[in-house]
């Protein structure tokens, strides 16, 4: 077998007619490197929602109000704060953490801007920090003995007015001054690094009473762990649809909300890659080209090599291993390119406020790999079984 | 220059010589020039279709919203007489109040929570002329219709499995409705909640769901389009007096919601587009590689035509016109392919629901062409200019 000796032959075909080999190459390049920058920031953007998720608990549920399309649930306020115990006395609930929300004017040196207003009971201020919901910067959370105190988001305390506001300093809410006693880096209250617009937190006692939001807007359940979380999720169903005599809340799961998160980022995955795949088609295209021409040239060559004892199968693997030579070594470029170009987005991400970890991961490098070899092997079996099947004869005839 | 056309035919006859290496860097442009069209077209047609929505609602029209933010507008609240107040201003010929809540909808003793509209009857000839509430059976609301209501054409379509049709009856809080009318899709405008939702006499919402509903919008029709402007401010001044000097409301125009709207669209168009871009860049390289393996083999036949006296210039335009046929041709099926492409998916968005109509537009199909013909000919600069520059004597000399 010639195995061995076939791709430094190959190698010195390609490297023979150098620009044309460049320019072929340079397809592939492009193509290899547009899907693994495509792949790598996908990836990250999809750990980097999962880890969120993660961090608010497996183990976690929501309960709603509304039936569950955006449109209820946006306006329909049907949780009651009687629900909170009668769900922390189904078996397998660990703890039961009701949010309660209220629209606001925040004003300040007499220019106003609305913000949604949270309201939290500070007994669970565990919760929120260990789910990531809330991480202070500078300051502190709401204590139990806070009445008129806030926390608010570092970006809305930049922006929001002429001057940025300071911890400590007052703004107005209702006529009533309120103390900013925290900092909160914004990126918790978000979904994969993109914020939802301004926002505080306050004692709940505020949104209940000063704001006039009785019930909570929604409710955090922990469960024991993470297998417990279907029981009690049928437990709480039952359980409430007796109380409202009628399903006007839904149930969502973390897992829930992270499969769906991780659907629709591996839609828009799929359609980017689908699209920076045609120009993978077109680089293959280039290789057939460019191994169609090669075998042109050289059927006075392959006619001496048949001549001289080569099988079909020797010049058919010659001819494919020239054109798989070029997916790899395209290949090889294109991925060094995409991680670069990868690195770039998420730097350029980085400065618009998105933090965004590229992911390369061996498996990523190795399939780019194996992928765009495919292609040139694929691109070049045309020519080769033409290299392959010509009469001897008649190639050593050609001029 | 005389020599244009000859030089065209010309052209063509050295490309039909190399046919297979003709066709497949044909291919290339076709591929990538197809997918550009075929996604512009389809984006257009999206344009279109959102314009076309918006229009309907009349540059005459402004719309009052709860909160200064979209994620507030489902939390802060209208007043109950912010409507007669707009109503009162000048330059204001009508302001309809709608209302949206929550309420548990039974079919047939299947009961479902569902957002409910509730409308002034006399509203619905302004309504559905700004294409918020068109019906597509059935009959619209009476001022005397009580137990009257219309159903969203998708909660008629999907609440109860494909069941609700005109006269249906359901039961809302212990009264009995039945349904006069269902509506015609409203796609992506204003009208979208109408879509959800079932809609009723405003006095029936406030006397079976709430007496203490407040609006969730108010749609302000100005006496002439050129009121708008001057219009909204003295909406938001009056309404900011009977809000404790709050701005806890957005009023804003058609035109405003249709540029964020196009503006999205156009973000992901450009995404798109820049990725179905590369593979034209790669079938540009497929060209370029092409013409100087042309140049190579002719080598001797340009030695021949500049000992005969042609100029540079003439070689050099031989050579770019060849380039740039293949482009242009490549462009002229590339853009059949990619509209017919547009179509399919236009077919089967429409079949799936969706209204997407493709947009074969004079632009598009021009603007295509240029820059088929652009990527071909630039590609084929670096050829032309080695073949132009050749020395006859070492040209004629090669073999």
């Amino acid at each position: 077998m010639l195995s061995a000796e076939l791709f430094p032959v190959a190698f010195k075909n390609l490297a023979h007619q150098r620009l044309r080999s460049y320019l072929t190459l340079l397809g592939i390049i492009i193509g290899i490197a547009t899907i693994v920058a495509l792949i790598s920031v996908g990836t990250g953007l999809q750990s980097a929602v999962e880890q969120q998720f993660t961090k608010m608990g497996l183990n976690t549920l929501f309960v709603e109000p509304g039936s569950g399309d955006f449109l209820t649930t946006a306006i329909a306020r049907t949780i009651k704060e009687s629900d909170i115990s009668a769900i922390e006395s189904i078996p397998g609930v660990t703890d039961v953490v009701p949010f309660y929300e209220a629209s606001a004017e925040i004003v300040h040196k007499e220019k106003s801007i609305g913000a949604l207003v949270m309201g939290y009971d500070p007994k669970d201020s565990g919760f929120l920090k260990d789910s990531g919901l809330l991480n202070i910067e500078e300051g502190r959370e709401i204590s139990g003995n806070d009445t008129y105190a806030l926390v608010i988001g570092k970006q809305f305390a930049e922006n929001a007015f002429d001057e940025p506001l300071r911890l400590k300093e007052q703004v107005e809410i209702k006529g009533k001054k309120f103390r900013i006693v925290g900092i909160m880096d914004e990126t918790g209250m978000s979904l994969a690094g993109i914020s939802v617009g301004n926002m505080a937190f306050v004692h709940k006692n505020i949104v209940k009473e000063f704001l006039g939001e009785k019930e909570p807007v929604e409710l955090a359940v922990k469960t024991t762990g993470r297998e417990a979380v279907a029981d009690v999720t049928e437990a709480i169903k039952a359980k409430l649809r007796k109380r409202h005599n009628e399903e006007d809340f839904s149930i969502m799961s973390v897992e829930q909300m992270l499969s769906g998160a991780n659907i629709i980022i591996g839609i828009i995955q799929l359609v980017l890659i689908g699209l920076a795949a045609i120009s993978l088609l077109v680089g293959g295209i280039g290789i057939m080209n460019t191994m169609l021409m090669a075998v042109i040239e050289r059927t006075r060559e392959i006619g001496v090599m048949k001549a001289t004892g080569a099988t079909n199968s020797q010049v058919l693997s010659l001819f494919v291993a020239e054109a798989g030579l070029i997916g790899l070594i395209g290949g090889a470029i294109g991925i060094a390119l995409g991680a670069m170009l990868s690195l770039l987005i998420s730097f350029a991400a980085g400065i618009a406020g998105l933090s965004l970890q590229p992911e390369i991961s061996l498996g990523l490098v190795l399939g780019a790999a194996a992928f765009s070899m495919a292609v040139g092997i694929l691109s070049g079996a045309y020519p080769a079984a033409k290299a392959a099947s010509l009469d001897p004869v008649e190639a050593l005839r050609y001029e | 220059m005389k020599m244009n056309i000859e030089l065209v035919r010309i052209a063509l006859g050295n490309l039909m010589h190399e046919r297979i290496r003709s066709y497949l860097t044909l291919l290339g442009i076709i591929i990538g020039i197809a997918a550009i069209v075929a996604l512009m077209s389809v984006a257009e047609g999206m344009n279109i279709a959102i314009s076309a929505q918006f229009e309907k609602m009349g540059a005459d029209t402004l719309i009052v919203h709860p909160g200064s933010s979209f994620i507030q507008s489902t939390f802060a609240k209208l007043q109950k007489g912010d409507a007669d107040k707009i109503a009162s201003i000048k330059g204001v010929e009508s302001a309809t109040p709608i209302y949206m809540k929550v309420a548990s909808v039974s079919y047939r003793n299947e009961m479902k929570s569902a957002a409910v509209i509730g409308i002034r009857p006399d509203s619905q000839e302004n309504l559905g002329a700004v294409g918020m509430l068109e019906l597509q059976s059935g009959r619209r609301l009476e001022n005397a219709d009580t137990y009257g209501l219309l159903a969203g054409n998708k909660f008629a379509g999907k609440a109860y499995g494909n069941e609700l049709g005109v006269k249906s009856r359901l039961i809302i809080n212990g009264k009995s409705f039945r349904i006069a009318g269902i509506t015609r899709p409203a796609g992506q405008s204003l009208g979208a909640f109408f879509d959800n939702a079932i809609i009723m006499n405003e006095k029936t919402l406030k006397a079976v769901i709430d007496e203490n509903a407040t609006p969730f919008r108010i749609a302000v029709k100005a006496t002439s389009s050129a009121e708008v402007e001057p219009l909204k401010e003295r909406i938001k001044s009056a309404l900011k007096k009977a809000h404790n000097n709050e701005e806890d409301f957005q009023v804003i125009n058609a035109g405003q919601i249709l540029e964020g709207a196009t503006s999205v669209l156009l973000l992901i168009e450009i995404v798109l587009v820049g990725i179905a871009a590369i593979s034209l860049l790669v079938g540009g390289i497929g060209i370029m590689n092409t013409m100087l393996m042309a140049v190579i083999e002719r080598t001797r036949e340009i030695g021949i035509m500049k000992a005969v006296g042609a100029t540079n210039a003439q070689v050099l335009s031989l050579f770019l016109v060849e380039s740039g046929l293949i482009g242009l041709i490549g462009g002229i099926i590339g853009i059949a392919l990619g509209l017919g492409i547009a179509f399919a998916i236009s077919i089967v968005a429409n079949s799936a629901g969706f209204g997407l109509p493709a947009v074969a537009s004079p632009l598009l199909i021009a603007g295509a062409m240029l820059f088929a013909l652009l990527v071909g000919i630039i590609s084929g600069v670096i050829p032309a200019r080695r073949a132009a520059l050749l020395d006859p004597v070492d040209a004629l000399r090669q073999h």
